[in-house]
């Protein structure tokens, strides 16, 4: 069984529970049957069953809200297998005399669709209705019961049954969009918090490098006439601030990227990362990636102990990569024998072991070797928003026409049943078909004030004509069948609550009561007989309201609950990735400005050489922050000794990552070339996607740009 | 000055502010400065108004910066050095007595530059602004506001102190790291630029200064500035201020360091 959302675990609870009061109320008109003595013999076994099905239903109401998704799912298959065998076992319980009326649990259709849509959906659903449609109308024909009250009582329920089926699917998916929006949000969200927190971390980190490093490295550099015991005591403060960040960092967890880092340094190998890091990674994922990582520089350092190394984390919104590569004297990798444990079970196995894991090993004899890592993401749940809105139109139109069908029919068979009454059948209908489209009409959800006292006018005054028409002109009995429009006028009232006139419904409601209980009262028909034809208007009113509270109830609920999950996703990933970069960065600066620091620290006067050294360090510095890909070798060498040279230079990484990554060594060969040969001034550049050129360099004011096919093009 | 008449509007004050260094006087009562004050202010820096020298103050939060600054104001000539604040809070509780302001990029007190050059403007003075490190986020925040350039302090000396000139005059100090951070600006992309403006502005951020990039398009020198006039003033016009968290949301969506949340 898959894991639910809240809102479609609150819907399912909620239709359980209106299942288990839709019961209630049949068992209460059952046994108002049973008190006006009408009661048929079935068998015990029988009986059992109908008992059994009733109390299922009602206990799954009553244990839904403590349960969980997977009992109450099961109770509801109980409650529905009970139901269908309440009809499949019918036939053989009739006793041999024939029956008056068929078994009451007959009549819970709407009941056994509320629990047949959770327990298996819509289509499980409307087969119930159908089924249960099918075989009262089946079952009275064979052995007896079918008059008007039946055949009325029939379609009333089957047409109870299809409104539950429609509402209640649309309930579950409006349950299961608002899971879907609130996954995607929630997955949005965090993508940007752990942007976000990069950010403020390059941001703290850039504060840090800029207010006491770079500062105090500038003005080591530049050589302007200050203080030299300030410009010392200066650098001790930078460095112990450094240091003592660096220190913090270290008790923090470790992430991925900082692991890495950590490997590579230990094995003499540069690290770099690349996207967007996200918290998407498990830990299996992390250990799995990281005990590769260190078994692949591993085998780099004993087969090619001079080679240069570089670890490479790659994040994508599906994928994980990590490459290491190094520049030694390769190998065949078709050579490699079984015995090779290194590759074979600590990098492949390793990564093959985990789900969505997978390792390659590309090398060739003289060319270097890169391993590559490769860890699928659990892709963030998306599931389609609002698909229900359609289906919704679909199952309203279906009502519609199931409406008018059943109340056509009714008509009909109320004018056959009682001749000579056809005017008052069919101006009922042509009532409740008239005020039913008003209502469909209504521009807006929400009909207007008018056109609402136009709907409860002809429902009120139309019920109250007809039963007073037919006790009067007609001298009906008051029973079910002859009262059909109650039901039907009844319906057009949880329409109205439907579309939020759900005061007007309820008072109106009151009102069609009145006026039964009073006909009924004036006919003089026994309370049993009152209590069976108001009980249907009250239940399908009622149930109508009930639901749209407790739905809108349960959707600011979810709203509740879903703004806390964005919340703790956000706070959780925004620290994670704020802090694997923070640790990133500051071991990183650790390692590479405190000893210059103290050097500088100690207050003596700075030698040209030591100057140039300091220029090149705040210039590295500067380029962890704008560099980018430009970072690597051969490059940095490159810049590094130009800047010895007391070359200034300047490296902009503005592609945004969207480099193709076949250009990168190309352009660090060639840049490095032309950083090689500067005496003043470079500037190196990455170009923003769709120029002309993927990369520039600037020269002592000569512009070159370069050239995919290696032909150098000076402007 | 050679603003085209579409930027007089907007750096009225800017112009006024820097043009001559005659017009700092008539300036500083548009400015709300009544001669009253401008006496007091008389009192202790009259003697650069009357060898018309530009006043320079600097906002760092180091004092080291200050004092290194101090000492290549004052080895230059047409420039006078005023103070050093640590924050804009700091410079602009005085009264207004610097025409032009050097403004560290990022603050300790969290301030953003873009706010920051704001109150230096109202409070009357011309920003170039200094960074230590290029963090394009920053760099663009400041650009987005009137300033007059953004200059590296690493820059060697000599091209540090040609941008103070520059400045000076009131006139943009363009560099590589400013057009760098426009050029990448996604907000850009839909602004009304035209091929010729973002080309200058290309050539720029890989490092040519105005003489490259006139030698590079055959077009003058003048036709250069004239380019990068209307970039800055464009681009000045999308610096709205972030008044909500929302704003800065879709900033921050805009600036293309958060992503936008997607519907797929």
């Amino acid at each position: 069984m898959t894991e639910i959302g809240v809102g479609e675990r609150s819907t399912r609870r909620i239709l359980v529970v209106a299942s288990a009061l839709l019961m209630v109320i049949v068992v209460t008109v059952h046994l108002a049957f049973v008190s006006q003595g009408r009661q048929e013999n079935f068998p015990l076994w029988a009986e059992s069953i109908s008992w059994f099905a009733a109390a299922v239903t009602v206990v799954t109401g009553l244990v839904a809200g403590r349960s969980s998704d997977f009992t109450v799912r099961i109770l509801a298959i109980i409650a529905v297998v009970a139901y269908w065998a309440t009809l499949v076992t019918f036939p053989i319980s009739v006793p041999a005399e024939g029956i008056d009326r068929i078994p009451w649990t007959l009549s819970a259709t709407g009941a056994a669709a509320a629990a047949a849509l959770v327990a298996g959906g819509r289509t499980v659903a409307w087969a119930t209705v159908l089924a249960g449609f099918t075989a009262s109308l089946a079952f009275r024909s064979l052995f007896g019961g079918l008059d008007l009250d039946g055949a009325v009582n029939d379609f009333q329920a089957m047409f109870t049954g299809a409104v539950i089926c429609v509402i209640g699917d649309h309930m579950l998916t409006v349950g299961r969009g608002l899971d879907a929006a609130a996954a995607t949000t929630t997955a949005a969200v965090a993508r940007e918090s752990a942007e976000q927190g990069r950010f403020a971390a390059r941001t703290r980190a850039a504060a840090l490098v800029h207010d006491e490093v770079l500062a105090t490295l500038t003005l080591a550099a530049s050589g302007l006439p200050v203080p030299r015991s300030r410009l010392a005591a200066q650098a001790l403060n930078a460095a112990s601030m450094v240091r003592r960040l660096a220190d913090e960092q270290a008790q923090e967890s470790v992430t991925l990227s900082v692991a890495l880092t950590d490997e590579a340094r230990q094995y003499g190998a540069t690290f770099m990362m690349r996207g967007r890091s996200t918290v998407s990674s498990t830990a299996v994922m992390d250990e799995a990636l990281i005990g590769a990582t260190r078994q692949a520089l591993r085998n780099s350092v004993q087969h090619a102990p001079n080679a240069v190394r570089r670890v490479v984390l790659t994040h994508t919104i599906q994928e994980i990569v990590v490459d290491i590569t190094d520049d030694g004297p390769g190998f065949d990798p078709t050579t490699i024998a079984d015995d090779r444990l290194g590759i074979r079970q600590s990098i492949v196995g390793r990564m093959s072991r985990v789900a969505g894991g997978h390792a390659d090993v590309e090398s060739e004899l003289g060319r270097g070797t890169t391993v590559r890592l490769r860890c699928t993401t659990p892709p963030a749940r998306e599931l389609p928003v609002w698909v229900g809105r359609g289906a919704l139109r679909e199952g309203v139109l279906v009502i519609a026409v199931v409406y008018v069908i059943t109340q056509v029919v009714s008509a009909v068979l109320a004018s056959i049943a009682v001749p000579g009454s056809w005017p008052l059948q069919y101006s009922m209908l042509a009532t409740t078909l008239l005020a039913g489209e008003i209502l469909r009409r209504s521009p807006q959800r929400r009909p207007s004030r008018g056109r609402t006292t136009v709907v409860v006018a002809l429902v009120c005054g139309g019920l109250a004509a007809g039963v007073a028409s037919a006790h009067l002109t007609y001298g009906m009995a008051f029973t079910y069948g002859g009262m059909w429009f109650a039901v039907a006028f009844s319906f057009l009232l949880v329409a109205l609550a439907l579309r939020q006139r759900i005061t007007v419904a309820l008072v109106s409601a009151g009102v069609v009561i009145v006026v039964l209980v009073v006909a009924g009262t004036a006919a003089g028909a026994p309370i049993g007989q009152i209590i069976q034809v108001t009980a249907r208007p009250l239940v399908v009113v009622g149930s109508a309201v009930a639901l749209m509270m407790v739905v809108e109830r349960m959707q600011r609920r979810i709203i509740d609950l879903h703004g806390d999950a964005l919340a703790s996703a956000e706070r959780e990933s925004w620290s994670i990735a704020a802090r694997s970069e923070l640790t990133a960065r500051v071991a990183e600066l650790a390692r590479t400005v405190v000893p210059l620091l103290e050097e500088i620290g100690a207050g003596e006067e700075a030698t040209e050489r030591q100057r140039r050294e300091y220029a090149r360090c705040e210039g590295e510095l500067r380029d962890g922050l704008r560099a980018g890909v430009l970072a690597r070798e051969p490059l940095t060498s490159a810049v590094a000794a130009a800047r010895a040279r007391g070359v200034d230079v300047l490296l902009l990484d503005d592609s945004g990552g969207e480099i193709d990554e076949q250009l990168i060594d190309p352009i660090l060969l060639w840049m490095a070339a032309a950083t090689s040969a500067a005496h003043t001034h470079v500037v190196g550049r990455l170009s923003p996607p769709g120029r002309e050129s993927a990369a520039s360099v600037t020269v002592d004011s000569r512009h070159i740009q370069f050239d995919p096919a290696a032909q150098l093009t000076v402007r | 000055m050679s603003y085209a008449p579409a930027q007089v509007y907007e750096f009225a004050s800017s112009e006024a502010a820097s043009a001559a260094k005659i017009a700092v006087i008539r300036w500083s009562k548009a400015c709300g400065h009544d001669w009253i004050n401008a006496r007091a202010d008389d009192s202790t820096h009259g003697g650069a108004r009357m060898t018309a020298m530009v006043r320079v103050a600097v906002v760092d939060d180091h004092e080291l910066v200050g004092i290194a600054v101090q000492n290549m104001i004052e080895a230059t000539e047409g420039l006078v050095f005023v103070r050093h604040a640590a924050t804009v809070t700091e410079l602009v509780k005085r009264m207004h007595d610097a025409d032009l302001v050097l403004l560290d990029l990022s603050l300790r007190d969290g301030t953003e530059p873009g706010h920051n050059v704001h109150r230096i403007r109202e409070w009357g003075a011309n920003v170039l602004v200094l960074t230590s490190g290029e963090d394009p986020y920053l760099v663009r925040n400041a650009s987005r506001s009137e300033v007059l350039g953004i200059v590296r302090k690493s820059t060697p000396r000599e091209a540090l102190v040609q941008a103070l000139l520059t400045a000076a005059q009131g006139d943009l100090v363009p560099t590589t790291e400013w057009a760098s951070a426009l050029d990448t600006d996604p907000l850009l992309a839909g602004a009304p630029l035209t091929a010729r403006e973002r080309e200058v502005l290309g050539l720029y951020a890989s490092g040519l200064g105005a003489r490259g990039v006139a030698e590079q398009l055959f077009i003058s020198e003048n036709t250069v500035n004239d380019h990068l006039r209307r970039i800055r003033s464009v681009y000045h016009q999308l610096g709205r201020p972030a008044a909500t968290k929302i704003e800065l949301y879709q900033r921050s969506i805009e600036d293309g360091y958060v992503q936008a949340p997607r519907r797929d």
